[in-house]
């Protein structure tokens, strides 16, 4: 996106600059990021001068933010596709769409942490996912009508060692460009590893952190020598070592071969969910039928050997480990629908607790909660699972998770393990107006969507579409 | 785990039994939901040697009553699962290398052999210290009906008690109604005509006027069960009690009809094979004449023919029921159909409704939404059902978590726009008078067994706990926390 602009800017900018920065490199050293940043709100002006801004604003909803508070009969602007402003008085400016949501409820739209459906692309390779999209997909306004606005999806998933492809998506019907948030924010790997994959992780880990420290000697040594080519900084190491077009300076050492991902990871460029094989059992196959305590053990060591927080997927025994995965800074995703029995001989340690989110919560780790079965595919029983996202939420609620924290396991907390919290999951200003506009209290079972909206347009209106226009609520 | 939940079952079972004839129970300040008209906001339940005694919002507490205060939490009847298969193939403590079949519903009418048994009973083939039992009456089932599975005439289902841990008193009710199976299938057909021929045969001897003397033996599938049936149900303590009665043994005697008896039903630890030896070898003896002793199939059949007797008709689609229409020909009697595995490709019941109420007026089906073929749009089949006037109610499920799944997806039903009360129902007191027991369970009445539920807030809101489960009028146990 940013590159269809930036490139012709560049070129009009001078060749030393041209063969610094390729395309696909980050801005992050000082000319660049003012160069870049310049000529493209120009751009935009002129597209603003061609179509004037959208206004929306939505009047009289009690308003969940998503970050646990609730505003009541509050209005919301929306400005193109971000949120402008939320509050009692909002300066509107003139001819922008009204909203009466008088007595209803707004919510962020829901984030359903792992799904497939809803217009990706049905191949597993997910190399080129904005290629494959489809925005006519029929089963996005069926999401739409279960209140999902947008969704993780993961493919290659890594098995002892972290890896893996990762788009979130939005339902976005029609929109191809809008249907694309993010893509890469997320590895996985799968618990438990034998010692032999515990070794080469290690050797990888050591690897990388080597690496770093090569690139911040380099960084150290390129800096003392500076004077003759001032602009020719190597930002990231990297990049750089990418780049290869450099004919005389020194090059900057190169990562080497299969620690890539490992530094996306000690960067925080990336976020790293431990798959720990519960969600492979449906919860209609009785569940799985292991403690997964073992593989807990071994997530929180990658955690503490990456010195990061990871993402646990849908742990049974989380719980008991509540203190170490926020000791961590690792976050979890939970399934609260099912329950798994605790095993006879060692019950106060195993089995799954209704209480998890609770527990977890209250040691101060993240939770996201995602329905047992997480693809609407409705071919067969259980099509419909994703379809009461919000049903997962409270049955977290009865088990203890505060009222107000029950809506952001899946809005911002959700978002959050996607890596995504900064662009969606809470009505505040600046994020992307993906929202709600619902019949109650978003966690209420009875509660339907009367109105989505994504990236601030009106996508799924329940009188227009067939799924519940026959319910008078 | 399931150690401890029998045992505290047993002292709780144990503790209550001396105290149950005196002390009334009250719950009080609960939401209670009659299931009977409208659901009364804030009341008070009175119980009183199991019975309830009272109901009501201003319903005074006897003094020296033991009261359970709801704090504002819900009362229901508690669930009635009128057509189940738990314990008969789970038997976990009797049978160990069958405890991976029972781990799974067994729920296909698909053996291809039909078989002719109308006059056996599931029984026979039960066996009451089973979990399973203990856990569905944590879970909330308080009324259980099982039945035999099989194509043609599988047998005789039962009503247990689920707080036995013995024989004793663990059948309330070995007769509750036969069981039918049909698939599109010839040999099948044929079975179930023939076998309705042979139960026409006999009701023509039965109606002769020359009465012949009746069998010493007390075989309970003749015309005696369906007169002491009413009985049972509305006694606490039923009179059929020791079970495992090896009589009822049918197709002892080679009749002339051409009923078929195969072997090849591959289930040898659930029903007893019909043509056992025993039975055989102690009546000829005492039989002068081979002809005069009667059938216990074929009486079985006759009392369904003449309406002394309820039927449970199980097919999941129109084409199984279309073959049914056309395998009974022209006789005439009224069922109760179940659906356990609606089967768009088979074609969903519930898009032919006019095609089920000509057979009857009934029917058990799964508590889900369903898309049609070809389409995305989720439809509710109940609701489709009663349209067209017929009564629906809901397979609770044979294990603890596929009753913990029931109120979830009774909660679908609702947000789908379906009434509570009537889903409700659909769980209470409609199977209850599919058994014939509606004077007894299914709703919370002055004068019925007081099976209650109480939940924490509305049954249907996940956010809400079943707190306890009064089987009774005794606490029984809670489900567990985690």
């Amino acid at each position: 996106m940013i590159t269809k602009y930036v490139l012709p800017i560049l070129l009009s900018f001078g060749s030393h600059l041209v063969a610094q920065d390729e395309p696909d490199s980050k801005p992050t050293s000082q000319p660049t990021d003012t160069a870049e940043d310049r000529p493209s709100e120009t751009k935009d002006d002129d597209a603003a001068d061609a179509e004037e801004d959208r206004f929306t604003v939505i009047r009289g909803a009690d308003v969940y933010t998503g970050t646990g508070s609730m505003l009541r009969r509050a209005s919301i602007l929306i400005k193109n596709d971000k949120i402008e402003a939320v509050g009692h008085d909002l300066d509107v400016p003139d001819g922008a769409t009204e909203i009466d949501a008088t007595g209803k409820a707004v919510s962020p739209g829901f984030v359903s942490v792992g799904s497939s459906g809803f217009g990706a692309p049905g191949t597993f390779r997910l190399e080129e996912v904005a290629d494959g999209l489809n925005p006519w997909d029929p089963s996005i306004k069926l999401g739409l009508a279960a209140g999902i606005t947008s969704f993780g999806m993961m493919a290659n998933e890594g098995r002892d060692v972290p890896r893996g492809k990762s788009a979130v998506l939005k339902l976005a019907p029609g929109d191809l460009e809008g249907m694309l948030c993010a893509t890469d924010t997320i590895l996985s790997m799968r618990m438990p590893l034998d010692r032999q994959q515990w070794r080469k992780l290690r050797e990888l880990v050591d690897q990388a952190r080597e690496h770093l420290d090569a690139v911040a000697k380099f960084e150290e040594e390129q800096k003392s020598s500076a004077g003759k080519s001032e602009d020719k900084k190597s930002n990231d190491g990297k990049d750089s070592a990418k780049g290869g077009k450099k004919k005389d300076d020194p090059k900057p050492p190169k990562p080497p071969r299969g620690t890539e991902e490992i530094l996306d990871l000690l960067a925080g460029k990336k976020l790293l969910w431990i798959d720990l094989g519960n969600a492979s059992r449906g919860w209609f196959m009785g569940g799985p039928t292991n403690s997964d305590n073992e593989k807990v053990r071994q997530g929180l060591e990658v955690a503490e050997l990456l010195g990061r927080g990871v993402v646990f997927n849908r742990p049974i025994t989380g719980w008991v480990y509540a203190d170490r995965i926020a000791r961590t800074g690792s976050m979890a995703i939970l399934e609260p629908r099912s329950r798994v029995e605790p095993d006879e001989g060692n019950p106060d340690i195993t089995g799954s607790n209704l209480a998890s989110a609770a527990i977890l919560a209250d040691a101060g780790v993240p939770v996201a909660v995602m329905s047992p079965t997480s693809n609407l595919t409705l071919m067969g029983l259980y099509g419909q699972d994703v379809n009461t996202l919000h049903v997962d939420a409270a049955y977290a609620v009865r088990g203890g998770l505060d009222n107000r924290k029950g809506l952001r396991t899946i809005t911002l907390d959700a978002a959050k393990m996607l890596g995504v919290d900064a662009r969606i999951g809470s009505i505040e200003p600046s994020k992307d107006a993906d929202l709600l506009i619902l019949t109650g209290d978003p966690l209420h079972y009875a509660s339907l969507v009367d109105t989505a909206i994504v990236n601030g347009k009106v996508v799924y209106e329940r009188q227009k579409e067939t799924f519940y226009s026959h319910i008078s609520r | 785990m399931k150690h401890l939940i029998t045992t505290t079952l047993l002292s709780l079972i144990a503790a209550h039994a001396s105290a149950q004839q005196e002390r009334p129970l009250a719950i009080r300040n609960a939401r209670i939901l009659t299931l009977a008209g409208e659901p009364i906001e804030s009341g008070t339940v009175l119980i009183q040697d199991g019975r309830i005694k009272a109901v009501g919002a201003k319903v005074k507490i006897p003094a020296g009553a033991e009261v359970v205060d709801a704090d504002g939490g819900t009362v229901m009847p508690g669930l009635v699962s009128a057509w189940s298969q738990a314990g008969l193939s789970g038997t976990r403590r009797t049978a160990p290398a069958d405890q991976f079949h029972g781990r799974f519903r067994v729920r296909s009418t698909r053996q291809s052999s039909p078989v002719s048994k109308a006059g056996s009973k599931v029984s026979d083939s039960l066996y009451a210290r089973q979990d399973v039992f203990g856990e569905l009456l944590a879970a909330g089932v308080t009324t259980l009906a099982i039945a035999p599975m099989g194509l043609g005439f599988p047998g005789q289902a039962a009503r247990v008690a689920l707080d036995k841990e013995t024989a004793d008193g663990f059948v309330l009710d070995d007769d509750t109604y036969l069981v039918i199976g049909c698939a599109p299938n010839s040999s099948v057909k044929k079975a179930i005509k023939s076998a309705l021929d042979a139960g026409k045969k006999a009701l023509d001897d039965r109606n002769k006027p020359k009465e012949e003397p009746k069998q010493p033996d007390k075989s309970e599938s003749a015309k005696k069960p369906t007169d002491s049936k009413p009985s049972d149900e509305s006694g606490d303590k039923p009179k059929k009690g020791d079970e495992p009665k090896p009589e009822p043994k049918p197709g002892d005697e080679p009749k002339p009809e051409p009923k078929p008896e195969p072997k090849p039903k591959p289930e040898p630890g659930e029903k007893p094979k019909p043509n056992g030896k025993p039975a055989s070898d102690d009546k000829k003896p005492a039989d002068k004449k081979p002809e005069k002793k009667k059938d216990p199939n074929a009486e079985a059949i006759a009392d369904l023919l003449e309406g002394k007797r309820s039927a449970m008709l199980v097919v999941s689609t129109s084409q199984e029921l279309a073959h049914y229409v056309e395998a009974i020909d022209d006789y005439e009697f009224a069922v109760t159909l179940v659906a356990p595995n609606d089967n768009a490709f088979g074609g969903s019941l519930w898009l032919e409704p006019e095609a089920v109420s000509e057979v009857g007026a009934r029917i058990l089906i799964e508590p889900e939404l369903r898309t049609p073929h070809y389409t995305r749009v989720l439809h509710d089949p109940g609701a489709e059902l009663r349209k067209a006037g017929i009564e629906v109610g809901y397979l609770v499920g044979d294990t603890r978590f596929e009753v913990r799944d029931l109120f979830y997806k009774l909660m679908e039903l609702v947000r789908h726009g379906a009434d509570a009360d009537t889903v409700l129902r659909g769980v209470t007191s409609i199977p209850a008078a599919m058994l014939g027991v509606e004077k007894d369970v299914g709703t919370v009445e002055k004068g019925k067994r007081a099976n209650l539920l109480l939940f924490s807030g509305d049954p249907l809101a996940p956010t809400s706990r079943l707190v306890t489960v009064f089987y009774d009028g005794q606490p029984v146990g809670k489900e567990a926390a985690r």
